[in-house]
């Protein structure tokens, strides 16, 4: 005849598998949390590259300062955090037809919103969970790059974004203004928002 | 039995826990890393596309300075060259010049030339690589505006692509160069372009004339017979070096020695940035533009005056030609003063003396008037004293010019010419110049010195560190200095321009380093001069050249997408 558990033993084993099982749980819980904070570190990570990479790759094309029948038109950058420049319109033979403003600033409405707005087109979010963004240009001699403005001998523009999650997540990027110096004919076509429009 | 069980079923269930763990930490390392990486290497392949585009640009810019110019050089017909301009073919011209012996051609079609570049390996741990094709096309027909000057427009664009292939799929990134354009202007060649030429590199006695490390030249430099050098280093040329014969001398620590080779290591060993050719056809200083034309050019196609005395040719209202200045050619009872200088309305101003005569012309280019003015008599006559061709302004003397110095005024291009001696006797500046680093790019004022049959000599009553602007030729002569091996230093000579001469000139004279008399020679180029730039009516060569604008232009980048 088997010998029965006592009542200490079976008491014991409850509390024994119900301190597992709690800790298990919590470990679970507490992984799972994490998991999906990395998830959205990660998507974080990608609409800020994303967004550096949208920027960049515009940026590249511009010039810090175009000129046209004598009116320029320079990369400004406001307050660090929004940035207008303009891009060139090539037709089929390569000539430049057109300069496109484009505008990337955080939204008036929800700080944590990068927009983009090109030429007459409407604005359209680039980034969510944006912590703070800013734009600084590069200083003459290409001695520092923190100037308000884009220096002509050092036509660079820095970019620097942090998301919202995670704060140590930071993204930085110098772009070269790639069409520095560019003569442009006096025909050419300006397309830019009405003044105040964005 | 039971109770082992229950423990390896806690122990199991705690493994799952620390492995679904681990597995989405490495999970999101991975992730993280992989995003990372796709952004490196597009960086990279736009890294290595701009690669390919600046390859692609140098390669193009190759071909026209160096293989369409080596090319055109064995040409001396100009009907080769007005062929393609009758026919209209400016691709089929770049086709067949701008290639190296044997190297591969633009291939044209469809209006264009395309020549693909193949990408070098660069040596990086980078594991991709780039291509590009430069494309050409004419931009409006190409021209003859004059004898033996041809001018072909060209427009341009580089597509260059960058692949990185060490991810899948590879990561790749076009770009493209646009709105390039370039001209190619294809005269005669010009003895200007040297920063020295001489037909026999010894002084005239025939003293070996050695390039040492004081030796720097930043133009081309070429003899018909054998340069000479000394230690090492001996000497910085930036520009190609040609001699006719097939051995140079080396000084070989005073047992020189004669050798067919660029150096002799270790002691003789001269830096020769764009090479060092032995063995190249003598170059003929009888030019294709001849004393008779040049002479011809001021008298403005009139016939030798009757007496001596100087004369701006004219039919009573216009210039025709020059500045034409006659002499005995027997004593040097009148050998001519020439002094230049600008006005306070910033006209240039020439004046000349002739025994008790003088002459004081002033060119105004604004009225396009010259006024002749002797003693209290001025005549004003319409055009300006730059010869038939109005290539620029022109003086020549059929005599000595015993006195010659001042200031080319900044909008001038001057060509002054002697059959004898001429001889320096102050400062001859350009209005305009860069002092340091001594340059005249981007300024107008030119000058040209010709001594057709005698020297060009720098005067015992020239300054101490005399400066002297302007291209020196003296065919049958030397560029040299009176009495340089007597009385004290007279410090440096300073010359922008370049020289070109029979035989090699005395400057001064040295002991070591030390100077013992005369001038020190300090030379400095005029790099406009490769550029096509040269004093108006200076004598060419039998061969053409090629010269290009544009090509340094910056050109429009696009982002021609992956």
């Amino acid at each position: 005849m088997k010998k029965g558990f006592s009542l200490l033993e079976l008491m014991l084993v409850a509390v024994i598998f119900s301190f597992v099982f709690v800790m298990s749980f919590m470990l679970m819980n507490s992984h799972d949390r994490n998991w999906r904070l990395g998830q959205d570190k990660l998507a974080e990570q990608q609409e800020a590259r994303r967004a550096i990479d949208s920027m960049s790759s515009l940026l590249r094309q511009s010039s810090h300062d175009w000129v046209v029948d004598s009116v320029h038109y320079p990369v400004t950058i406001t307050s660090n955090n929004r940035i207008d420049f303009y891009r060139p319109v090539f037709d089929s033979d390569g000539a430049i037809t057109s300069l496109e403003k484009i505008t990337f600033k955080l939204n008036p409405n929800n700080a944590s919103q990068l927009l983009k707005k090109e030429a007459l087109a409407n604005e359209i979010v680039i980034a969510n969970n944006v912590e703070s963004i800013v734009f600084t240009g590069g200083c003459p001699g290409c001695g520092a790059f923190n100037c308000p403005n884009v220096s002509s001998d050092c036509p660079v523009v820095a970019i620097q974004i942090r998301t919202v999650k995670n704060a140590g997540f930071d993204l930085h990027s110098k772009v070269t203004l790639r069409n520095a110096n560019i003569a442009l004919p006096d025909d050419t076509e300006i397309v830019q928002p009405e003044e105040g429009e964005f | 039995m039971g109770k082992k069980a229950i423990v390896l079923f806690i122990a199991l269930v705690i493994m799952a826990i620390f492995l679904i763990a681990t597995s989405a930490y490495f999970s999101g390392l991975v992730a993280e890393k992989r995003i990372t990486d796709n952004q490196r290497f597009v960086l990279q392949a736009l890294w290595l596309a701009d690669t390919g585009a600046n390859h692609g640009l140098s390669e193009l810019r190759e071909r026209i300075r160096t293989d369409l110019k080596a090319a055109l050089a064995s040409v001396s017909q100009s009907s080769l060259i007005k062929n393609y301009v009758t026919n209209n073919d400016s691709l089929g011209f770049l086709r067949d010049y701008a290639c190296a012996a044997g190297g591969s051609q633009f291939v044209i079609s469809s209006n264009q030339a395309v020549l693909p570049v193949s990408g070098l390996n660069l040596n990086t741990s980078v594991q991709g690589s780039y291509n590009a094709n430069i494309i050409v096309a004419a931009n409006g027909d190409p021209t003859n505006p004059s004898t033996d000057v041809f001018i072909f427009p060209y427009k341009f664009s580089i597509d260059a692509a960058g692949q990185v292939t060490n991810v899948a799929p590879n990561a790749l990134k076009h770009i493209r160069l646009l709105q390039g354009s370039f001209t190619l202007t294809v005269r005669k060649d010009n003895f200007a372009k040297f920063a020295l030429f001489t037909s026999h590199h010894t002084t005239p006695g025939g003293t070996t004339v050695w390039f040492t490390a004081n030796t720097n030249f930043t133009g081309p430099v070429a003899t018909n017979t054998r340069f000479a050098f000394a230690n090492n280093p001996s000497g910085h040329f930036t520009e190609e070096v040609t001699q006719h014969l097939s051995k140079a001398l080396f000084y070989n620590n005073g047992y020189s020695k004669l050798l067919n080779a660029d150096s002799n290591p270790p002691r003789d060993m001269p830096i020769f940035d764009r090479g060092f050719r032995r063995g190249e056809d003598t170059i003929n200083l009888e030019s294709s533009l001849s004393q008779a034309d040049l002479k011809n050019e001021a008298l403005g196609g009139s016939g030798e005056p009757g007496g001596n005395g100087i004369y701006v040719p004219n039919d009573g209202t216009n210039v025709i030609g020059g500045i034409y200045v006659r002499g005995n050619q027997g004593s040097h009872s009148d050998d001519a003063v020439i002094s230049m200088g600008v006005d306070t309305d910033n006209n240039p101003v020439y004046t000349i003396t002739q025994s008790s005569t003088t002459r004081t012309i002033t060119v105004d280019y604004q009225l396009n008037q010259t006024k002749v003015q002797a003693g209290q008599v001025t005549n004003t006559y319409n055009g300006v004293p730059d010869g038939v061709g109005n290539e620029g302004i022109i003086i020549y003397v059929n005599d000595d010019i015993k006195g010659f110095s001042g200031t080319v005024q900044k909008d001038t291009e001057i060509t002054v010419a002697s059959e004898r001696d001429l001889v320096i006797t102050n400062n001859v500046l350009f209005q305009q110049y860069t002092p340091n680093p001594l340059s005249a790019q981007g300024y107008s004022n030119n000058l040209g010195i010709i001594s057709w049959g005698g020297n060009v000599r720098i005067g015992t009553a020239a300054p101490n560190n005399i400066n002297i602007h302007g291209v020196v030729m003296a065919p049958h002569g030397v560029f040299t200095v009176d009495n340089y091996n007597a009385g004290q230093p007279r410090g440096t000579a300073t010359l922008l321009g370049g020289v070109i001469s029979d035989y090699y000139g005395a400057f001064g004279t040295f002991y070591g380093a030390t100077q013992i008399s005369g001038y020190g020679r300090n030379f400095v180029y005029d790099a406009r001069m490769l550029e096509g730039i040269t004093p108006p009516y200076f004598p060419y060569m039998a061969a053409f050249s090629a010269f290009d604008s544009g090509l340094n232009s910056k050109l429009v980048w696009q982002d021609a997408g992956s």
